[in-house]
């Protein structure tokens, strides 16, 4: 582990608050996704509150509500599209075309996928463990465990000279 | 960047999978069981039993001198044919319709001759219907909307119950966009090789459409295509062989249908 980056917590080192924060940012999909099926932005609103209340509760929680967040992202683009193209299909009276039948299917599989590691991320994060997805794991570990530039000369609390 | 080949790999899966199954699309599984012809038969008898509970029907004798001039025409130049068709006219002004139940049966009402300006235009509307036959799709339908039930009718020689469901379903269900698209290809060429010009279709639909108003309720199934712009297109842009040329009917319609109507 290079100095760049902030050590990574062990589960030892972290409350059950914490646990439970980090869980719950995986946790909090679930609960929107219901309210938010039919307009697929909701669930990203809510995630995005979530990272902003929580991220100051250490890494471990900063890292795992941005990940939850980022992941979601794509998952919510796709599932507008499939939406947006459903309403055009269904009003403009077009033919429900293979491409659209193939997209929403593969909608489907990402849908299915992003479920799956959801819950296996929550699992994790209320063992107190770190779970990288691909990509938004290494992205969410970038951007949460570099320090920055301010970090690198940290300044520090001395006793009274 | 080892983050940089991530995305790389997400990428790719979301485009393979989504051209993959672009490529192939799931199609559902083809019902296992399929009406035997006689099976096919015996419930057409049904539910002609059944409309004719409902509506009062012109006899025979009115029905071929009005409608057999157009229909031969049409089934001679039919080859092969899946059915022996038969053709119903029944006694109702109101409605501007005609329908396909199974078997080959095709029920015309009166109205829809009142409503043509010509013997050409009901060919071609008889021409869809023949082709919803010939394409499988009434069949088709009630096995999607039914499945064994429809079986299960048959055999044990027709609840009634059953059977007026079954030809509510064949009545006023519509068919999907790709089926009615079918049909109306093929009653094009049915047309042209009846020698009349499937452009009788397109003034039928404009004629349709311009009177909607005035017929709110009773052009159900001629009329609750939303496309109907593109369907006249679609007959008026068909292309025609080179030496073609249209066979008019030598009936005088409006004198024909005021005298027996």
């Amino acid at each position: 582990m290079s100095s760049e980056y902030h050590s990574i917590p062990q589960p030892n080192e972290l409350s059950d608050r914490e646990k439970d924060d980090a869980m719950g940012s995986y946790l909090m999909m679930f609960a929107s996704v219901a309210i938010g099926l039919p307009l697929p932005i909701i669930n990203l609103i809510a995630a995005i509150v979530y990272y902003f209340t929580n991220r100051s509760k250490g890494l471990f929680v900063h890292f795992h509500s941005l990940q939850s967040l980022i992941s979601q992202l794509p998952t919510t683009i796709i599932n507008a599209i499939g939406v947006f193209w459903g309403i055009r299909i269904y009003f403009f009276d077009w033919e429900l075309s293979d491409s659209f039948k193939g997209y929403i299917i593969m909608a489907i599989i990402f849908n299915l996928a992003y479920f799956v590691f959801s819950i296996v991320g929550a699992v994790k994060a209320k063992k107190g463990r770190m779970y990288y997805f691909l990509f938004f794991g290494r992205l969410s570990y970038e951007a949460v465990f570099k320090k920055k530039d301010e970090d690198m000369s940290e300044i520090q609390n001395l006793p009274p000279r | 960047m080892k983050i940089w080949r991530e995305l790389l790999i997400l990428v790719l899966v979301f485009g393979l999978i989504w051209l993959a199954f672009t490529w192939r699309p799931l199609s559902l599984p083809d019902s296992d069981f399929n009406l035997s012809s006689e099976r096919e038969e015996d419930l057409a008898e049904l539910i002609l039993d059944d409309i004719k509970n409902q509506y009062e029907f012109y006899d025979d004798s009115i029905t071929n001198m009005l409608l057999s001039p157009i229909t031969s025409r049409l089934l001679d130049s039919l080859n092969p044919k899946k059915y022996e068709y038969r053709f119903h006219l029944i006694d109702s002004s109101g409605e501007i319709n005609a329908f396909a139940t199974i078997d080959g049966h095709i029920y015309v009402f009166s109205g829809l001759l009142k409503f043509v300006d010509n013997p050409e235009q009901l060919a071609g509307i008889l021409a869809h219907e023949i082709g919803h036959h010939e394409n499988g799709d009434l069949v088709d339908r009630l096995m999607k909307e039914l499945g064994l039930s429809v079986l299960l009718a048959v055999m044990t020689g027709g609840d009634a119950v059953m059977v007026s469901e079954i030809s509510k379903i064949l009545i006023s269900t519509g068919f999907d966009r790709k089926q009615e698209r079918e049909a109306d290809e093929f009653a094009y060429n049915l047309m042209i090789k009846s020698q009349i010009n499937p452009a009788r279709l397109a003034h039928f639909f404009t004629k349709l459409k311009a009177e909607e108003k005035s017929y709110p309720d009773n052009m159900e199934i001629i009329a609750s295509h939303p496309n109907s712009k593109n369907r006249i297109e679609g007959a008026l842009s068909h292309p025609l062989p080179k030496a073609f040329e249209e066979r008019e009917f030598e009936i005088e319609w409006k004198k024909l249908i005021e005298e027996i109507l």
